[in-house]
């Protein structure tokens, strides 16, 4: 995963945020999937954002260095992404 | 920061209740978008063709309306859904905005090209009920002669597109197996299975469907009624229930009706608004709304007194059809809480009303006290100054007497999938459509 990567929520997935958590119910697997409120900020902005914009927005909303941001969100990409939640696209 | 993608896994109907009582406001939506049935089920609740059908754009805002309002899932009825020539439309706007849509069906009209576009929609789960996997039994139930035949070749056809259906049972007494049989049959056709034992009133009142209802014994005989007696620390036990609500009327979820009216549930004869007229925003903050979700156990005058409590499944809609008070004791939640106790410690004797009960009391209605193992006894049923208070503000939660009507039957034309007859409310309908409009073919 480089910071060009796109990142996109999964078609069948179904999504709301509830106050400041967002509760995801994948399609796939029949289950729901509560984010916490740093991963809920990423899931709204995973529509086709590159994994640079995501850290740029987690920089710019958290009092965060940039190394933490950048491990945060290849964590929560990776970690929806085998869950089927998220999908990449490499940048061509 | 905390890592970002700790997440928590929960059962969905437990975490759907979380959110709900947290928002003060449902996560889910049941929506009922057609207003005919091509089945006149014996055990039905609904009263059809009456309200009338909100068109695809009127269907189209209230979605996006209950979208913004914070709605997770959305489970879309009817009557029939799938006569709705237009429901592929409607299911792919939900889809559009980010609901996971359950379908509730008889998938009488289910073909092998319907299941294909349903399943491109991305649907979450198809609910489809089965009243016994004894063909002449389930038709029995419907009253259309082949719709056991017809229903299983549509959830076949649901399967063989990748979707996810759940075979539901509502157990009546039409089926001499009950639900062992409908289960196996589901696990044939990889499906899951849930059932259900409790039937409610007509929308107005009839207790027609209760004809039907299986009885206590067939339904602790199939395990739909777990035995149960009271722990060892049975004051404990009634406390603890006593905090608790004995349903999610008004925090799990709404009824939205074919013309946008509002609902708590499907069975409670009360319209807290029209979310076409309104806006769900604004229903939501319906009076009786607030006072629906925080009622617990203790609400409940003769039951919260009742030591039978623990055992009772309760539903305050068929308490308010079958013994005039939303919130008092009814006899079909007695009995089957009698019959649970019974079942646990084998035999059960109703000793007589306590003398302090009022004159002719019925003994197959609670409250009771337990005298001893496997003896009961009738006690009053206390009102107070709260209950009625309550009631004077709500009034509707307690009713005269109820209706009587006799049972529909299906004219062949409703069989069809097509446009609704009479249309008055425009858009509803068209002449034709892509998946065949009202093709008698389709038959």
């Amino acid at each position: 995963m480089t910071p060009t990567t796109r990142v996109q929520r999964a078609r069948d997935t179904a999504w709301r945020r509830v106050e400041d958590e967002v509760a995801i119910i994948s399609m796939d697997a029949n289950r729901i999937r509560l984010l916490n409120r740093v991963g809920s900020f990423l899931w709204e902005r995973c529509d086709n954002a590159t994994v640079g914009e995501l850290v740029d927005a987690l920089c710019a909303r958290y009092d965060v260095d940039l190394d933490t941001a950048r491990r945060d969100v290849d964590t929560f990409v990776e970690d929806l992404r085998g869950r089927g939640l998220l999908t990449t696209e490499a940048a061509p | 920061m905390s890592a970002a993608t700790e997440g928590r896994y929960h059962s969905g109907r437990a975490l759907v209740q979380a959110l709900s009582a947290r928002r003060g406001a449902p996560v889910s939506v049941h929506l009922q978008v057609a207003d005919r049935c091509n089945h006149a089920c014996q055990h039905c609740y609904q009263i059809q063709g009456l309200k009338g059908e909100l068109s695809l754009d009127d269907l189209r805002r209230v979605l996006d309306d209950i979208a913004d309002a914070g709605v997770l899932t959305l489970n879309v009825s009817g009557g029939e859904a799938t006569l709705r020539h237009d429901l592929l439309e409607i299911l792919s706007h939900a889809r559009g905005r980010g609901f996971a849509v359950r379908l509730y069906t008889n998938a009488f009209l289910i073909d092998d090209a319907y299941a294909a576009r349903l399943g491109a929609v991305g649907l979450y789960e198809v609910h489809v009920s089965v009243y016994s996997a004894v063909g002449a039994e389930h038709d029995a139930v419907t009253r259309v002669p082949g719709s056991f035949i017809k229903t299983v070749a549509g959830i076949r056809a649901l399967r063989r597109h990748g979707l996810r259906v759940i075979v539901k049972n509502p157990q009546t007494s039409l089926s001499a197996e009950g639900a062992a049989g409908v289960a196996r049959l589901a696990k044939m056709l990889d499906c899951g299975f849930r059932a259900g034992a409790t039937l409610t009133a007509m929308e107005d009142g009839s207790l027609a469907p209760l004809a039907v209802a299986a009885s206590p014994e067939q339904l602790v005989a199939s395990g739909l009624l777990a035995p149960w007696s009271p722990s060892a620390d049975a004051e404990r036990e009634r406390a603890g229930r006593l905090e608790v609500h004995p349903c999610g009327v008004g925090r799990s979820g709404l009824v939205v009706l074919p013309d946008g009216e509002v609902l708590p549930c499907t069975d409670t004869p009360l319209r807290v608004g029209n979310v076409r007229a309104e806006g769900m925003a604004a229903v939501l903050r319906s009076e009786e709304l607030a006072m629906l979700r925080q009622v617990s156990w203790a609400d409940v005058h003769g039951c919260r007194d009742c030591d039978l409590v623990g055992a009772c499944q309760r539903c305050h809609a068929t308490a308010l059809h079958q013994g005039g008070d939303y919130f008092g004791p009814y006899a079909t939640a007695c009995g089957q809480a009698r019959a649970r106790y019974r079942a646990a410690v084998g035999s059960l004797d109703v000793l007589p009303p306590r003398a302090d009960c009022e004159p002719g009391r019925d003994p197959a209605i609670g409250p009771y006290v337990i005298e001893g193992h496997g003896k009961i006894r009738p006690t009053p049923d206390v009102r107070t100054a709260g209950d009625e208070a309550r009631a004077l503000r709500h009034p509707w939660i307690r009713k005269a007497a109820p209706l009587e009507i006799s049972a529909p039957v299906v004219p062949v034309s409703r069989l069809l999938r097509g446009p609704r007859r009479g249309d008055g409310m425009g858009g509803t309908a068209r002449a034709s459509s892509e998946d065949g409009g009202a093709s008698p073919e389709r038959l």
